[in-house]
């Protein structure tokens, strides 16, 4: 059974405006996905859907199992961990470590796993040495980490980050990317809203290209990179490694660092 | 807000002396004939300038719903009534109560409902900054504009953090009880991201010469136009006809 199942949904404002039209899609538990598109696209209304913040319009959406208009937010909540594109919209305890603890306190789990649960999210966030720190003095974008270690000491089979990318350093985005694998180390679903190609190169398995209310094209980083017709419909930038493999005339294959770093190495397309 | 509307388009301190005006008249008028005369013509106006959906919307839901308190507690609970219309249970419909009712209420539609309809045929911005060509303060005039808009922007933003609360587990779906326990983990960071809001808007204000002693220019013009004049006259001799024929009421 998909643990993300979405049935012919439409997603429409009071106001008659629809954010997202006839989607369907199932992501099976584990995967790694990453949501790409324009503003505007329809990227945030799904994913926004995934946890019953909002609920379809018409069609189904159910989370293993679960058809989210039988449950509320928080009952989601349990499944679908999800943080917010903005953390100051989520943040509101005076230290790192309260703020962490919050979610798993809402579980009603127990003491000692509320504390086990927190050191982990701390530990896999890098925060272990800021427990006792105001967030507001923190950056926004260790804020930003702030707000995935919160969610992620819920332990929630599913996984939702919405733009977790944007503001991050270089450091940052290595420890975005080594969370990510603890989490597919633990079997976790990881849904991911981003604009950060490279990064979603590197780091995804598998893309979900959104335009105009709809889902153009699911697939493989190559498969999406390599589809030009896609690229312009959607508005994408390729990851910069494969844009320069390609102005290098060394394939169109090329979506990672990594993969272009070996092509050049041997010396494929490459005129002396 | 309505492009080509005469009234809509009026300057926004034509329309506030209207609206004015129709206040001082609704506390001025005697019976419940006459202040229900004063409500059916603010809402000819609201819908000579266009706005009328919005009007009725924000009146019913802001005075209509004081009136609706107020008429049912003073029909039930008016002191030493003595015509009673009918009895049930352990109430009693008083006839004084329902007059006091309806006078208070009207009146309160009328003043109530002139102001409604002005916000709703005026942009913020532009009441303001009429205020400030007629003399008031840059400083007093943000202050004005940032009351103003203050309303609408933590409502969104509560919103915002309430969806943040509910993904993180809080119950906020359900009972009064329920409700009530949200609204501490929803307070603090509005008011926590409003404080640290603070220095941003403070630097973003310096750094487009907030503080500077010279007189301000602005992007965007208001003038009033000959049309102004009118209105202000007709309004004037309506005003003042009315005070006229209520103290010749009080007289004879």
């Amino acid at each position: 059974m998909p643990i993300i199942e979405f049935r012919n949904v439409t997603f429409a404002y009071p106001n008659g405006y629809s954010a997202v039209e006839n989607l369907s899609f199932s992501v099976e538990a584990g995967a790694r996905i990453a949501i790409l598109g324009q503003n505007g696209a329809g990227k945030t209304t799904t994913v926004k859907m995934m946890d019953g913040l909002l609920r379809p319009s018409s069609g189904k959406v159910l989370i293993d199992g679960e058809d989210t208009r039988e449950h509320t937010t928080a009952q989601m909540s349990k499944i679908a961990g999800y943080v917010f594109q903005n953390p100051d919209d989520q943040i509101f305890h005076n230290t790192v470590g309260e703020e962490i603890a919050f979610g798993p306190k809402m579980l009603k789990l127990d003491a000692d796993t509320v504390e086990e649960q927190s050191k982990w999210a701390a530990t896999i966030c890098g925060l272990d040495g800021q427990m006792e720190e105001n967030p507001y003095d923190l950056p926004l974008s260790a804020r930003k980490i702030v707000t995935i270690a919160s969610v992620l000491a819920m332990r929630t089979r599913i996984v939702i980050l919405d733009e977790p990318t944007a503001g991050q350093d270089y450091r940052g985005l290595n420890r975005l990317g080594a969370i990510l694998e603890e989490l597919t180390n633990r079997g976790v679903t990881v849904i991911t809203i981003t604009h950060d190609m490279q990064f979603a190169a590197e780091h995804f398995s598998t893309f979900f290209v959104m335009a105009h209310k709809k889902l153009l094209r699911t697939g493989t980083a190559k498969e999406i990179f390599q589809d030009q017709a896609l690229l312009d419909e959607s508005m994408l930038e390729r990851p910069f490694a494969s844009e320069l493999a390609l102005q290098l005339g060394l394939g169109a294959d090329i979506c990672t660092r990594e993969e272009l770093a070996k092509r050049l190495l041997a010396g494929g397309g490459m005129k002396p | 807000m309505p492009g080509h509307n005469v009234i809509a388009n009026l300057y926004p301190l034509t329309k506030f002396y209207m609206a004015v005006v129709l206040m001082a008249v609704s506390f001025m008028l005697p019976g419940i004939a006459s202040k229900l005369i004063c409500f059916l013509f603010i809402n000819a106006l609201a819908a000579a300038s266009g706005v009328w959906s919005v009007f009725i919307r924000r009146e019913l839901e802001t005075v209509g719903v004081l009136f609706l308190i107020l008429f049912v507690i003073q029909t039930l609970f008016y002191p030493d009534a003595r015509r009673i219309l009918f009895t049930f249970w352990i109430f009693s419909v008083k006839y004084e109560g329902i007059m006091f009712a309806l006078n208070l209420g009207l009146m309160l539609l009328c003043a109530g409902g002139s102001l409604i309809w002005f916000f709703a045929v005026t942009k913020q911005k532009d009441f303001v900054l009429s205020l400030e060509k007629a003399g008031m303060s840059p400083k007093a005039s943000y202050v004005v504009l940032s009351t103003l808009q203050i309303v609408p922007v933590l409502r969104r933003k509560s919103k915002t953090i309430m969806n943040a609360q509910r993904a993180r587990g809080v119950e906020t779906e359900g009972g009064v009880l329920t409700r009530a326990k949200v609204f501490l983990p929803t307070m603090i960071p509005l008011v926590l991201s409003s404080i640290a809001g603070t220095e941003e808007r403070a630097l973003t204000l310096e750094a487009r010469g907030f503080s500077s002693s010279r007189t301000p220019t602005h992007l965007e013009d208001i003038k009033a136009t000959p049309a102004d004049k009118v209105a202000v006259i007709l309004i004037t001799v309506a005003f003042v006809a009315l005070i006229a024929g209520r103290m010749a009421l009080w007289l004879i």
